[in-house]
């Protein structure tokens, strides 16, 4: 306990560390408290972007990722984690003001949050949306800080072939909660591992993939991948079905919920913290089922189960909590195995690897700043929401009716300069083209882009401890199956593949039955 | 049964040109195809292992998925592509990735998000020129100012 003390206190240390800045404009010498500025500034930034029409978290970080190039690691991660929390915020604000979900986590706050905005009480939603959160943000926060450690020296017990093993059932977990084909969802992570072989060969230097072309020696850039793929061709989607945006005309009501709205709340936010908590730990994308569980357990054990779809607070309060506390403990996977439950971590991997930051167990004990300051930003990124994002609801009651047509050049400026600005090779410029280009295809065949991204990620990694295992097992592929973890841990991948697929087959089957 | 409502008539068939999951299928093949190319020199073992193993892998998947697309009853129609605005996006972002390097963000920002407005039908160029001028200067601003990102800003005019 002690410890753990100690180790936020190290933490807090990092994110309140002071530097000394010349500022670019008038070069003063100005004392600044550098990571909770970047830690703001990512709030607001997210917070700006997730509200805007057609962006959802996703895009959002995707389309910001050039930003924290430049940055260092500890500042760069905290700012990513700033943007991530005002993107989901923005996902809460645009469901309850404008009935859209930005993710599939908000799909709930829909129901009652936009029929307590149509009553005149947005206010009072969005505020219990922001207090629920940040309950849920505290809660997870210290969990995280708990056991991450705990886990991480699990993490040490794994060998190169467990490693392998424990990914592809990351990899598999995250797909067979994915909506759609399953065939289509995995071949979908399969492009992506193919995806990220393409460069110099990390042990022999050989050029792979490359096709002699020299500018992807090094690799495809994870943001040309992100940006293209979810940002861009996203935004291609968008423009071909202009969203039909009910905004809540009129008043927002008062910012302050009643008391008798408070008292209402406390039950559904405990639960929906813990519920949302557990539920983000599952490897793979546990996050999206919080919301729902809570919204379901707080409608059963209403007293009056009728209100709920009609502006019941509850309906808010719980699944936002939930929403919040399941987004934050999805870190846990992603800091202590090194495995991203989502697409939005495996943004966060992708960015930390490029700071050559690897998650997972050296990153505790090698760069403890950088760790626990994540975490502490963790916490003081929820506590910005609620202080800045509150008062300026009406700025973003603004920017929600700003219209598309104005909005996606601006978004394609973006892009371009961003990516130009990663690497100053208009190469990556061409690529993030082509992988538009890709990206809309994909969407326009019915693929998932999410699976891609993690495969694009983890790839490496897994070809690395591919590698090692058969290293030290002298090529032979049976060491995967007689290491017992990984034997283990390979079982459980075909069990929960085979149960995805049954009710596929038992659908079939009544289909000929029928006939 | 409910032949009246056409229920049980059996939907129209679609082309294989146009099923989505054939498409799909085909599109994840060729793409292995390029793969297994690409790799067909590397050294044996090692570094052409995850390549070859992984493309492999996609064809099969591909040919699942195809196999699907031509064994379902109720094949999906590939969706309408909205050529104007693939078309106008990709050329924006291609005549920046063209212009940035010689002619600097003074032009190519405001020839993309001119090209890139295009892309919306309902966008008149009498309005989408003046708000592309404000986009490059406040990027401009943004970046070179207050990031100081090194990107060319008018080589030709000011000399960086």
């Amino acid at each position: 306990m002690l410890d753990l003390v100690e180790k936020l206190t190290l933490g807090f240390r990092t994110c309140l560390e002071i530097v000394w800045l010349t500022d670019p404009v008038f070069g003063l010498t100005i004392p600044l408290p550098v990571n909770i500025a970047l830690c703001f500034f990512g709030c607001l930034i997210g917070t700006l972007i997730g509200v805007l029409p057609g962006l959802g978290p996703i895009a959002t970080i995707a389309i910001l990722l050039p930003v924290t190039y430049s940055l260092p690691p500890v500042g760069a991660l905290i700012m990513l984690a700033g943007i991530y929390y005002g993107a989901q915020y923005g996902g809460s604000t645009t469901a309850i003001l404008a009935s859209i979900p930005g993710e599939a986590t908000s799909v709930v706050t829909v129901l009652d949050g936009h029929q307590m905005a149509r009553h005149g009480r947005a206010g009072a939603a969005l505020a219990i949306a922001a207090i629920g959160s940040f309950v849920a943000g505290t809660f997870a926060t210290l969990l995280i800080a708990a056991i991450g450690q705990p886990l991480t020296r699990l993490a040490l017990l794994f060998g190169p072939a467990d490693y392998f093993s424990l990914m592809v059932l990351g990899l598999l977990f995250a797909v067979v909660l994915a909506r759609g084909s399953l065939s289509k969802a995995i071949a979908m992570i399969v492009l992506g591992v193919l995806l990220s072989t393409v460069g110099n060969d990390i042990e022999t230097g050989e050029e792979r993939l490359t096709f002699g072309w020299s500018d992807i020696a090094d690799g495809i850039d994870f943001a040309v991948v992100a940006m293209g793929v979810f940002g861009l061709a996203e935004l291609l989607r968008n423009l071909e079905s202009p969203e039909t945006r009910e905004t809540v005309e009129g008043r927002l009501g008062p910012l302050m919920p009643t008391a008798d709205e408070m008292r209402r709340s406390v039950g559904p936010i405990a639960r929906g913290t813990l519920l949302g908590s557990l539920l983000g730990l599952l490897p793979g994308n546990g996050a999206v089922l919080g919301p729902f569980a809570s919204y379901t357990l707080e409608k059963k054990i209403a007293h009056d189960p009728d209100r709920f779809g009609k502006g019941a607070i509850e309906g808010v309060a719980g699944p936002e909590a939930a929403n919040n506390a399941g987004a934050q403990t999805a870190f846990i996977p992603l800091l202590a195995l090194g495995i991203p439950p989502n697409a939005v971590m495996a943004l966060m991997l992708g960015a930390m690897t490029l700071k050559n930051v690897i998650p997972g167990p050296d990153v505790i004990t090698k760069q403890p700043a950088l760790f626990w300051g994540m975490i502490a930003s963790m916490w003081i990124g929820n506590l910005m929401l609620l202080v800045i994002n509150l008062p300026l609801i009406g700025l973003w009651v603004r920017l929600l009716k700003v219209p598309y047509r104005l909005l996606f050049p601006a978004i394609v400026l973006l892009c371009c300069i961003g990516i130009y600005s990663v690497g100053n090779n208009p190469m990556d410029v061409y690529l993030t083209a082509g992988f538009t280009l890709l990206g809309y295809a994909l969407l326009k065949l019915g693929f998932e882009p999410a699976p891609l991204l993690l495969g694009f990620v983890l790839g490496r990694l897994m070809e690395e401890k591919l590698r090692q295992a058969l290293a030290i097992s002298r090529g032979s592929m049976a060491t995967f199956v007689h290491e017992p973890l990984s034997a283990g841990l390979l079982a459980l991948a075909v069990v929960l593949l085979v149960v995805s697929i049954l009710p596929a087959i038992r659908r079939g089957r009544d289909r000929a039955f029928v006939e | 049964m409910n032949d009246a409502f056409g229920a049980d008539t059996e939907p129209a068939r679609v082309a294989p040109w146009l099923n989505k999951d054939v498409l799909a299928g085909v599109l994840l093949i060729v793409v292995a195809a390029v793969g297994l190319f690409g790799a067909r020199d590397l050294g044996g073992g090692g570094s052409a292992l995850m390549p070859r193993a992984t493309a492999m892998l996609l064809a099969a998947f591909g040919a699942v998925v195809l196999v699907q697309g031509f064994r379902t009853r109720s094949a999906e129609r590939v969706e309408t592509v909205s050529w104007r605005a693939l078309t106008f996006i990709l050329a924006a972002i291609l005549v920046f990735a063209v212009s940035i390097r010689p002619v600097g963000l003074a032009f190519a920002g405001f020839a993309a998000v001119t090209i890139a407005s295009l892309a919306d039908p309902s966008v008149r160029l009498r309005l989408a020129i003046p708000y592309a001028i404000a986009l490059t200067v406040a990027s401009v601003l943004l970046f070179r100012v207050v990031l100081r990102q090194p990107i060319p800003l008018a080589p030709m005019l000011v000399g960086y």
